[in-house]
């Protein structure tokens, strides 16, 4: 049976991570499932601006970045808020 | 089968001399992030196919740069594929600058087929081949691409592998992980890989190694595969001023698209339009709408058409349009969706929910819907839906 009201979630969703920069604003670790892995290699880097015209606007620099134990991550740093975020990007 | 190979060596850098006349002899690179074609020059400044772009600016830097236009390659490709059908009915194109042409039950001998290609294309359309002639197309490529513009290479049934074992194994068609592994083996001509026990090549390179190896031995069972000539309608239009806005561009299709429909013969459907256009100052923009389902009614071929303009619209003014309406039938076909229920494969989802929804009161089912799939905000390409089943 159908549900009464129909839902709709969003996929994807950035998840709030910690990471420990260093001074030019590169990740230098990430904590993830409360352990801290240090961040080996940082293959690229990218900034996305967009809905600038909306009262919370969207202003990323990503960062794809492989951790000690060899996973590749994509990370980015709010530059409104200044917090750290994870989310995949894309191939 | 003998076959005659037309190779048109750096066919982008030839087809953008013949329209400008200010390049002349200067170094020309064709591309935007990577190389698609360079003049021989350049070539010979270590450019290469594919490279990186400013890496070939590097090499050469007095070179002149020109965006690629593709289209008009295909256009100047399909003229000379033209030309060559007058000589022979089958006629395979491979890639922009290299055909084949099928030479058996031809009255003419071999050989003057190939000089009447040599002599057509530089009459006609201003362009020097080569011509490999051979039995297969594999030995015909290599001779065309191993003789000079203009000249004929002609190989004797039975002395392909001959022809073939000096020449490097880079002519081989193997993918770059073949080609490497090759090179670090020290094979480094065809005749060398030829000489190598079949057991040997199937149990290192599978079936690519096996049909490699049969190419260095001369043996090429690859069926020559004309091309088809499908029936078109084209139309075009010279704007009376620049085209500078998409409105004044949109009018011009408008009016092109309904012209173009007027011609066609009675009761034909149309599977697809493609929409091309001149830039002011050189260059052209192409724009390929397929039909979700066959057309008939120009005002419904419009409405698809405009979608798809105004998701890819040409990014300079335009003085000259054209409408080509191509994939002409007799009646059309509603695409059944695989998501409407009408797939089996879709049946069988559907009653795999209601089988778990029975057993499991409580169970979450989702949907996943593309929202805007090219948004570079990650989140916003995709949600989740619940899952509604009939």
């Amino acid at each position: 049976m159908p549900p009464a009201t129909r839902r709709l979630r969003s996929l994807n969703t950035p998840r709030r991570v910690t990471v420990e920069a260093g001074s030019d604003g590169r990740p230098v670790s990430v904590a993830l499932s409360g352990r801290r892995f240090a961040i080996e290699d940082h293959r690229e880097t990218w900034r996305i601006d967009d809905e600038w015209w909306r009262p919370k606007l969207v202003s990323r620099l990503y960062w794809r970045v492989v951790t000690e134990d060899g996973r590749s991550l994509d990370l980015y740093r709010d530059l409104v808020s200044g917090d750290w975020f994870r989310q995949a990007y894309g191939a | 089968m003998r076959i005659a190979c037309v190779h048109i060596p750096r066919f982008a850098v030839e087809a953008e001399r013949l329209r400008r006349k200010d390049i002349g002899a200067r170094l020309v690179l064709i591309g935007e992030g990577t190389v698609l074609d360079c003049s021989l020059g350049a070539e010979a400044m270590k450019v290469s196919r594919g490279m990186r772009m400013s890496e070939a600016i590097g090499l050469c830097p007095r070179a002149t740069v020109l965006p690629p236009d593709t289209p008009y390659y295909e256009r100047l490709f399909n003229e000379a594929l033209d030309l060559l059908e007058t000589l022979s009915p089958h006629v395979q194109s491979a890639e922009p600058g290299t055909a084949f042409v099928a030479l058996d039950g031809l009255q003419s001998p071999e050989a003057r087929v190939a000089e009447d290609i040599i002599a057509g294309l530089h009459r006609r359309l201003s362009l020097m081949p080569s011509v490999g002639l051979a039995t297969g197309k594999f030995t015909a490529r290599v001779a065309a691409t191993n003789t000079r513009p203009g000249t004929v290479r002609a190989i004797v049934k039975g002395e392909e592998s001959a022809f073939l074992a000096p020449l490097p194994v880079d002519h081989l068609p193997a993918a770059d992980a073949m080609r490497w592994r090759l090179g670090m083996l020290g094979i480094g001509s065809i005749g060398e890989f030829a000489r190598l026990p079949t057991g040997a090549v199937q149990a290192q390179f599978g079936s690519e190694g096996v049909r490699c190896w049969d190419l260095a031995r001369g043996i090429d069972k690859e069926p020559l595969v004309a091309r088809l000539r499908e029936e078109t309608v084209v139309r075009r239009l010279q704007m009376p001023a620049l085209a500078v806005t998409l409105d004044a561009i949109l009018i011009g299709i408008e009016k092109l698209v309904h012209a173009t429909y007027a011609v066609l013969p009675g009761g034909r459907w149309v599977r697809k339009a493609v929409i091309r256009g001149s830039f002011d100052g050189g260059g052209s923009w192409e724009l390929a709408v397929p039909f979700r389902e066959a057309l008939s009614d120009p005002r419904n071929a419009w409405f698809a058409i405009k979608t798809a303009i105004a998701r890819h619209p040409p990014e300079r003014p335009l003085e000259e349009l054209e409408v080509e309406l191509i994939g002409l039938s007799g009646e059309s076909g509603k695409q059944a969706s695989m998501f409407e229920g009408k797939g089996k494969l879709w049946r069988q989802v559907e009653e795999a929910v209601r089988q778990l929804e029975a057993q499991q009161s409580d169970a979450v089912l989702g949907k996943v819907i593309a929202l805007d799939p090219s948004s570079r905000i990650p989140e916003r390409r995709a949600a989740l839906a619940d899952f509604e089943s009939k």
